[in-house]
């Protein structure tokens, strides 16, 4: 790269090597004063191509704003950032799209953006390869046949023609759609008919919280919860970090309470009260485990004894047991800034916890209902009324959108049979899926970033989905399908454009003219604008259920509950067919490619199975009779040891695909089950009870069917602690790894300045270090252990997908792993994650062991790793104590010549034999340096994020120059809370960690230390 | 001189052999037709040697991932593999050159065959740290010679590296040893040749060796100097082995006792496979005369030595890890005797330090039967010693979440075998084509020894 | 003028032994005895000067060691300094074993080189010798004959006297074998008696299990 070139922000570049391939250039030190500030910049380069067409080849022929551009047409090895929104699910995240050469290659979360606020779920950025998956439909088909769109139209609009005149019903069955166009759109599509009803469900349901503040605010609304204004949080059953609505936006607002290096330090307090173990629940500062056929009773006490404090009488009595006494004791310390969530899919149950935070005054304050989330609109009450009318034929035209019903709702009962009564199914959709296979009319929908889409997550909070790459088949958007079946087909760009220009356009804050209010939305990704006026009631105490809770079922003490849950690297399965989502290990099992029956303990001795046993669970179904579904078994402590836990989203139609993934040779075994698919399909065993879908049931029949499934788990031992006997006395647990503070203790030491440890001696003389020096700090108070960063690491660094026999062989190539911890004391289980890299050590023990020179150390404190004059010897691997290197045991091809579009051209793909490992994404430092020095500055704090960095939820991770005494970086290595892993073996990490905290408060804490 | 009492000793050579007897005898083997039974033990050994073969090639043409080792345990059967190997070469060094040293003159009889054997075991050993390369046709970078990258040479700091340079010495130093002890008799063989190959042959081999005083005193002197060298070699040699371990950061591999104990673990299983190999040999080659009851018990004594002192140093590791505080070292020596491979540790303790214990007793020490007995139980043990050296240190080691198994894969067990075939084979070609005896020195020695008795008698 | 020698084959080490003295004493030259093993005591028998070659032997080892250790500091140091874990450039400590390996290796191959050197041993060397059981079971003294007045009478009754298998003259590579003669005209008795006296003592000679064993007590030795 030559200075020459006009430097762009955030461009990255490919490194110049040397004569060995290591990944740096010579180092530059920039000098001279910073240039202007970040975002003026971006505005104006925003501007400058405001309205001009962009050409290029691969590049969107419309006019595409780019998040950043420069003036002169786009280089060749620079990357181009274009704001727009994650399409993963209905959360609405913020993304930046990074485009090199005209195609997408990463997706990032947006800093700027109101909810998601930077961060990027695993599944959101995994997205992006499905963007480069061969097997997406390309064409439009009729019965399986490809057609082209004029004989779709003409044929589907003779039919719809033909539907008009003798008013047949027409059904349009979708998601939640978020996006105010397409609502539109829809609206004026079903207004040509005389009977057309657009129903919506969301996959994992929570229609119930709706049909709550119908009842109780005259509303069907889903409240926005405000995790960043609620210093006591209490979660029913609701994984919010991991699963629930919107995870990303509750994991920012969740941290902004809980900022430790902040004067004074302010932490909130939340409690969990679930049956299965969630990674919410591992995150909780206390978790309680109940049944879940408790979850109304406790809804039920935790109000009471709220009442009671207020001094509001109940029309029930009920006795509260101490633990939910304490949990109302701190809500009702915390009112008007806490907050109740509950997961729990049963109007009731929800409404008892309204009634909770309407006591608590939470209302406008943790829980927007002013300007509510949009999320989240599925109606169960209205697909199950749908199926109905599905299957008494009622139905002449049933148009099923985005999602997949035939697999999520097998609940309700056939829908081959069901669908096989509607004389014209038509499917917009982006993949082949088990609803598609039934469809009469298949129309390929363009993936969110090949098209213009636009959306409102949260009333007032506009966003743009704009195309980054032509689209790679001849697809159609709803909109553009909608628009063509009424005569007036239109492009998206158009549809979206014209929607804003008269209806978003009104609502703006700021007073731009509408072109400009249009780019700078585009450029930014969102816009803030005047949510409409929701009309609510107050809170009407008379929905309150009259009486007790009665019992939904007769449970015996004995017979074990099934709770279906979706996992947080699946959820409902839309995605299954990602190969990068099945490798991702879950985060409390560490289990990837399967899903699985979680046995607590104590069940699992009682039914005397092992782990990996199948098991065959016998559920009663709604409609009568049985369900049977066969898993293996995963002993997972700290789940209720009434309960068998199993993952949605498994068995997915399209995941056969995965059968020969991975290296094949002699002993190599498939990715798949014994179906042929990846994992077990158990939405089937969902109930559908008092007007919603119910995740648990009552297990009628557990037996073991003789046959073992081997489950390809990451970690084999879940302890801190060494097995019995082999430590000396008082030294079992290892806390030089994880290390733990209290929150007392923490708030002492606050003001005085932090003990600063020496350095342990060294035999040599040491190396210095001018210029950067680049470092680490991991807070594990603030890591959920989400996984984002192993995924956000896998796409930026082309690391492979190695497929499930890999895995048990413990092969996993990911660069980061995110190790997690169990410790039992008193029947409770606490839960400690640990993102694990390598340390770049300062005495790196690989270095000195390879015999060729393969891995040295950089001048700025790098632990380099020369691919292509490694030997493959492993004896680094064998000599790192953090055990962060991994080894390409085999040819890890890259057959998919499409897939390999995703494939980032900084950074070598590695070739078989050679050791690899953590860059700190050099590629990264290198595009850094080359642009600071470009506008002859230096290098910013904060402007080198590595992808696990940038793409963190919880902003748990910090990188930055160590030589720098004002860098974050640097302020953290002086908090209290910091240590270094291992550090008596003196290798010096460049990683540390800042420990995790204690709430004094709960009893719990007192076990640590 | 005469009147230092001498305890009797029975002959080193029995059968009061002429010098032409000798000669005769020794070279008897070569000039026949093989037996059957050596038709069948080279069969049997080539089988395995194909049977390795197709598992290496299949290993370099897929992947080293077609080994059972993961991300935890980097090095299974290939470096156990290796260390086995090497140990076993040094029994042959020892015995030619410290016995040399040392005067021994029963060693003449068996040290051509343990200098062959340390050849042939040292080839079996250079071959893992090569195929157990993930890019093995790049191997010869471990050799620092000039090249075009920069130019970039080899990490000296590297105990894989010291390997390089050990490995290679003493395999060099052992077949210059080796050959340069057969010249004498290769001319021997020449000048009684039948054939005109075999005279050709043995005539370029012996480089016109006429058996002049001159030259013998000059080789005796290089000869001596050979052992000279060959001891301190073969010392350094398994200690640097023993530096991959003993400098690593990995407890259980960190230990200042390794180089010491390696080398007697060496020595020791060195001499149970000389054992194994001899027992065979005379009774193929029909040497009884040569190799006699007194040469076995003379090994026998060795291995009780050397497995007292392996035993010692189970002892104290084991104590010294309890004993450090250090709760790290105290994890593994625990993990060892009872962790998953308790098992592998046990058959080591089994095999290295019980079962020598039984060679006390002349009784067994004279029975052949009991000795080969033991001497294959020493080979298996001394193999387990490294498996569990190697392998439970790496499986559960600093991070519990990295903890893992291991298992060997069926290419693995493959490659074993290989080893094995390749090392037989080599030996029954060498009883084939090359004087199992020293000739020359044999002579020598029985000339000596009638002296000692013929002085001693009156 | 044409190469002349006086060859005598033995079949004991001692009787070698003692005719290379006897020889000696008797002023001729030794030119060289071939034996099928390292016969002890014969250097000194034929006055041979100890060798040299453990000289080289340590040249070659010094050279070795300075070699290696000078060449791991040159690259580690100097050609192309990198940091290796944090060791400094020069870890000398480190570059003890490469060291070692290198003085070895260079001293056993050294010193065998120049043995064949010395020994002019190499490939396809020939031998021509008149005895080709050297190499097996029998002695070979050969005696140059410098000039027309060797006496290879004397020096047959000589040989015979120490039990020669055979002796004779070895003219151009031609042997021209005597016929034994059980008394050797002029010489007498005596001179045999006084050859046999001073001759090795006949305890050496039960080494040889070819003669009949004489009681003489033993002496020296």
């Amino acid at each position: 790269m030559s200075q020459k070139e006009e430097p762009s922000k955030m461009s990255h570049s490919e490194p110049v090597r040397n004569p060995e391939g290591t990944e740096t250039v010579v180092a530059t030190f920039p000098v001279g004063p910073a240039g202007v500030g970040r975002r003026s910049f971006l505005k104006l380069a925003g501007f400058t191509l405001a309205g001009t067409a962009v050409s290029g080849c691969r590049r969107p022929v419309e006019k595409a704003i780019p998040f950043l551009v420069q003036p002169e047409a786009t280089v060749p090895g620079r990357a181009i950032w274009y704001a727009s929104t994650c399409g993963g699910c209905n959360a609405g995240c913020g993304v930046l799209v990074k485009n090199r050469d005209g195609r997408p290659i990463k997706l990032e979360g947006n800093p700027d953006h109101p909810l998601s606020q930077g961060g990027l779920c695993a599944i959101g950025q995994a997205c992006i390869l499905e963007l480069y998956d061969s097997h997406r439909p390309a064409d439009p088909s009729i019965g399986g046949q490809k057609v082209t769109w004029t004989e779709l139209d003409g044929k589907l609009m003779e039919r719809l023609e033909h539907i008009r005149q003798n008013g047949g019903a027409v059904r349009l069955l979708t998601g939640t759609i978020t996006s105010p166009t397409s609502r539109s759109m829809i609206q004026q599509f079903l207004a040509g008919f005389a009977d057309a009803r657009h129903v919506t469900y969301d996959a994992v349901s929570c229609s119930a919280i709706l049909d709550a503040h119908q009842r109780t605010h005259g509303q069907r609304v889903l409240p926005r919860f405000r995790f960043d204004r609620a210093d006591v949080i209490v979660g029913l059953d609701a994984d919010f970090l991991g699963t629930w609505i919107s995870p990303v936006e509750y994991t920012a607002g969740y941290r902004a309470l809980r900022r430790l290096e902040s004067d004074p330090i302010r932490r909130s307090y939340h409690v969990q009260i679930e049956a299965r173990m969630s990674l919410t629940g591992a995150n909780a500062d206390r978790r309680i485990v109940v049944a879940p056929d408790e979850y109304t009773r406790v809804a039920v006490s935790l109000a009471a004894s709220l009442a009671e404090k207020v001094g509001v009488e109940l029309p029930l009595r009920v006795t509260v047991e101490p633990a939910i006494q304490d949990v109302a004791e701190r809500l009702w310390q915390a009112h008007g800034h806490s907050l109740i969530v509950c997961g729990v899919n049963d109007v009731d149950t929800q409404v008892w916890i309204s009634f909770c935070n309407h006591l608590l005054g939470n209302y406008g304050r943790t829980l927007d209902v002013e300007q509510p989330s949009y999320q989240m609109a599925g109606d169960d009450r209205a697909v199950k009324a749908l199926f109905d009318e599905i299957l008494t034929g009622q139905v002449a035209a049933l148009i099923v959108r985005g999602v997949n019903p035939a697999y999520d709702l097998a609940a309700l009962g056939d829908w081959s049979k069901a669908l096989s009564r509607v004389p014209c199914v038509v499917n917009v959709t982006e993949t082949h899926n088990e609803t598609s296979a039934l469809a009469h009319y298949v129309c390929p929908e363009p993936h969110f970033l090949e098209r213009w889409d636009d959306s409102e997550p949260a009333a007032g909070v506009a966003a743009v989905t704009q195309p980054v790459i032509q689209r790679l088949g001849r697809t159609r958007t709803l909109a553009e399908c909608l628009s063509a079946w009424m005569g007036r087909p239109r492009s998206d760009r158009e549809i979206v454009q014209a929607f804003w220009m008269d209806a978003i356009y009104a609502r703006r804050q700021s007073g731009d003219e509408p072109q400009r209010f249009w780019d700078q939305t585009v450029h930014d990704g969102y816009a803030n604008i005047h949510a409409s006026a929701t009309a609510l009631s107050p809170f009407q105490t008379a929905a309150l259920p009259a009486g007790p809770p009665a019992p939904s079922e007769t449970v015996s003490a004995n017979d074990l509950q099934l709770v279906l849950y979706p996992k947080v690297t699946l959820r409902e399965g839309t995605h299954a067919h990602n190969p990068w989502l099945q490798e991702l290990p879950d985060p409390i099992s560490r289990i990837a490619w399967d899903n699985y029956a979680s046995l607590a303990p104590a069940a699992a001795a009682r039914m005397g199975v092992r782990e990996g046993d199948v098991l065959k669970l016998t559920v009663s179904h709604t409609e009568g009779g049985e369900r049977e579904i066969e898993l293996p078994v995963h002993i997972q402590p700290g789940q209720h040891d009434r309960i068998v836990a199993v993952a949605l989203g498994y068995g997915r139609m399209g995941t056969e695909r995965f059968a020969e993934i991975g290296p094949q040779w002699l002993e190599a075994r498939p990715s798949v089950g014994p179906t042929g698919r990846v994992g077990v399909h158990a939405a089937p065993l969902l109930r559908y009870r008092g007007d919603h879908l119910c995740y648990t049931n009552t297990i009628t029949r557990a037996v073991k069917t003789g046959r073992r499934h081997a489950l390809a788990a990451i970690q084999s031992y879940d302890s801190l602690t060494v097995p019995a006997g082999m430590a000396p006395h008082g030294q079992e647990k290892r806390h030089e790894i994880v290390r733990e503070i209290s929150l007392a203790a923490l708030t002492d030491s606050a003001g005085r300045s932090p003990a600063t440890r020496p350095a342990p001696p060294s035999l040599w003389p040491e190396h210095r270090y001018d210029g950067h020096r680049w470092g680490m700090v991991i807070d594990l108070d603030a890591c959920t252990g989400c996984g984002g960063c192993v995924l956000a690491c896998q796409i930026e660094n082309n690391i492979p997908v190695v497929g499930k026999d890999e895995m048990a062989r413990s092969r996993e190539m990911h660069w980061l792993r995110i190790d997690r911890y169990f410790a039992e004391h008193e029947g409770r289980t606490d839960v400690t994650f640990q993102p694990m890299l390598c340390h770049h050590c300062e005495n790196a023990p690989c270095e000195t062991v390879c015999p060729v020179l393969a891995t040295v150390h950089s001048t700025e404190g790098l632990n380099q790793q020369v691919y292509n004059r490694c030997v493959g010897t492993r004896y680094c691997a064998n000599n790192c104590p953090y055990k962060m290197r991994r080894f390409n045991w085999f040819d890890y091809a890259h057959q998919d010549a499409l897939e390999n579009m995703i494939l980032n051209p900084d950074v070598t793909v590695r070739s078989r034999g050679v050791m690899e490992k953590c860059s700190f994404c050099v590629q990264r430092i290198e595009a850094a340096k080359i642009e600071s020095r470009g506008e002859n500055r230096p290098i910013r704090d904060g402007e080198v994020q590595p992808a696990c960095q940038q793409s963190c939820p919880a902003r748990a991770i910090v990188f930055g120059d160590m030589n720098d005494p004002d860098s974050k970086i640097s302020r953290l290595m002086r908090s209290p809370r910091y240590y270094r892993a291992l550090e008596e073996l003196n290798v010096r990490p460049a990683v540390g960690y800042l420990m995790v905290v204690n709430d004094e408060n709960d009893p719990k804490g007192t076990h640590h230390g | 001189m005469a009147d230092v009492p001498i305890v009797f000793r029975p002959p080193l050579i029995e059968g009061n052999k002429s010098l032409a007897d000798i000669t005769r005898d020794v070279s008897r083997p070569m000039e026949r037709r093989p037996t059957a039974m050596w038709w069948t033990a080279f069969g049997a050994s080539l089988a395995a040697l194909l049977l390795g073969l197709v598992a290496v090639t299949y290993q370099i043409a897929t992947g080293i991932g077609t080994w059972g080792l993961n991300r935890t345990v980097g090095w299974g059967f290939d470096i156990t593999n290796f260390v086995f190997w090497v140990g076993i070469g040094h029994a042959g060094t020892l015995i030619s050159a410290v016995l040399f040293l040392f005067r021994q003159h029963w060693r003449t009889s068996v040290n051509r065959a343990a200098e062959a054997m340390t050849i042939f075991a040292v080839m079996c050993a250079a071959i893992f740290p090569l195929i157990h390369m993930g890019r093995p046709w790049l191997a010869f970078w471990v050799f620092p010679y000039p090249n075009y990258r920069g130019s970039l040479w080899v990490n000296f700091r590297s105990p894989l590296l010291w390997d390089v340079f050990a490995i290679s010495t003493y395999f060099t130093i052992s077949l210059v040893f080796w050959y340069v002890g057969l010249i004498p008799d290769l001319a021997t063989l020449r000048d009684r040749a039948t054939t005109k190959v075999r005279r050709l042959v043995c005539g370029l081999l012996s480089l016109g060796w006429n058996g002049s005083a001159r030259t013998w005193v000059r080789y005796e002197l290089v000869y001596l100097l050979l052992a000279g060298l060959a001891t301190p070699l073969v010392i350094s040699v398994h200690s640097i082995v023993s530096f991959d371990f003993a400098t690593s950061i990995l407890p259980g591999w960190h230990t200042t006792i390794f180089p010491p104990y390696f080398v007697a673990g060496a020595v020791f299983s060195g001499f149970g496979m000389v054992l194994t190999l001899m027992i065979i040999a005379r009774k193929v080659m029909g040497l009884e005369e040569y190799i006699t009851i007194r040469h076995i018990e003379a090994m026998c004594k060795i291995v009780i030595a050397t497995g007292g002192i392996v035993g010692l140093t189970y002892a104290t590791e084991f104590f010294i890890a309890l004993y450090s505080g250090s709760k790290w070292e105290y994890f593994v020596f625990l993990n060892r005797a009872m962790g998953p491979f308790a098992w592998a540790y046990w058959i080591m303790v089994g095999c290295n330090v019980l079962a020598p214990q039984l060679l006390w007793f002349k009784r067994i020490r004279t029975s052949l039967a009991a000795v080969f007995a033991i001497s294959i139980l020493v080979n298996i043990g001394m193999w387990f010693e490294r498996f569990v050296i190697i392998v439970t240190s790496l499986h559960r080691d600093y991070l519990p979440a990295s903890w893992t198994h291991y298992v060997p894969t069926s290419m693995e067990i493959a490659t074993f075998i290989g080893s094995f075939g390749l090392f037989f084979t080599c030996f029954l070609l060498f009883c084939r084509f090359v004087p199992v005896i020293a000739i020359a020195e044999v002579k020598g020695a029985v000339a000596h020894d009638r002296h000692q008795s013929e002085t001693h008698h009156e | 003028m044409s190469e002349r020698y006086f060859v005598a084959v033995f079949e004991a080490e001692e009787d070698v032994k003692a005719a290379v003295r006897a020889a000696r004493r008797e002023g001729h030259v030794v030119h060289d005895v071939h034996t099928p093993y390292a016969v002890h005591g014969l250097d000194e028998a034929m006055g041979l000067r100890p060798s040299r070659l453990s000289w080289a032997c340590l040249a070659f080892a010094m050279l070795g060691a300075s070699i290696g250790l000078w060449f791991q500091h040159w690259s580690s140091t100097t050609d192309w300094p990198l940091n290796v874990g944090g060791k400094p450039f020069n870890s000398l400590p480190a570059f003890v074993p490469v060291t070692f390996e290198l003085a070895v290796l260079l001293a056993g191959l050294g010193s065998v080189a120049a043995l064949f050197v010395r020994a002019r041993l190499f490939p396809g060397k020939k031998v021509i010798l008149p005895e080709s059981r050297v190499t097996d079971d029998l002695f070979l003294m050969v005696i140059a004959e410098q000039d027309a007045s060797f006496d290879s009478d004397r020096a047959a009754g000589l040989c015979d006297a120490h039990h020669a298998v055979w002796c004779g003259e070895w003219i151009d590579g031609h042997v021209h074998r005597f016929e034994r003669r059980h008394v050797v005209r002029d010489v007498s008795p005596a001179d045999i008696d006084e050859l046999r006296s001073e001759s090795e003592p006949p305890i050496s000679r039960r080494g040889s299990r070819l003669r009949k064993r004489s009681s003489v007590p033993v002496a020296g030795e």
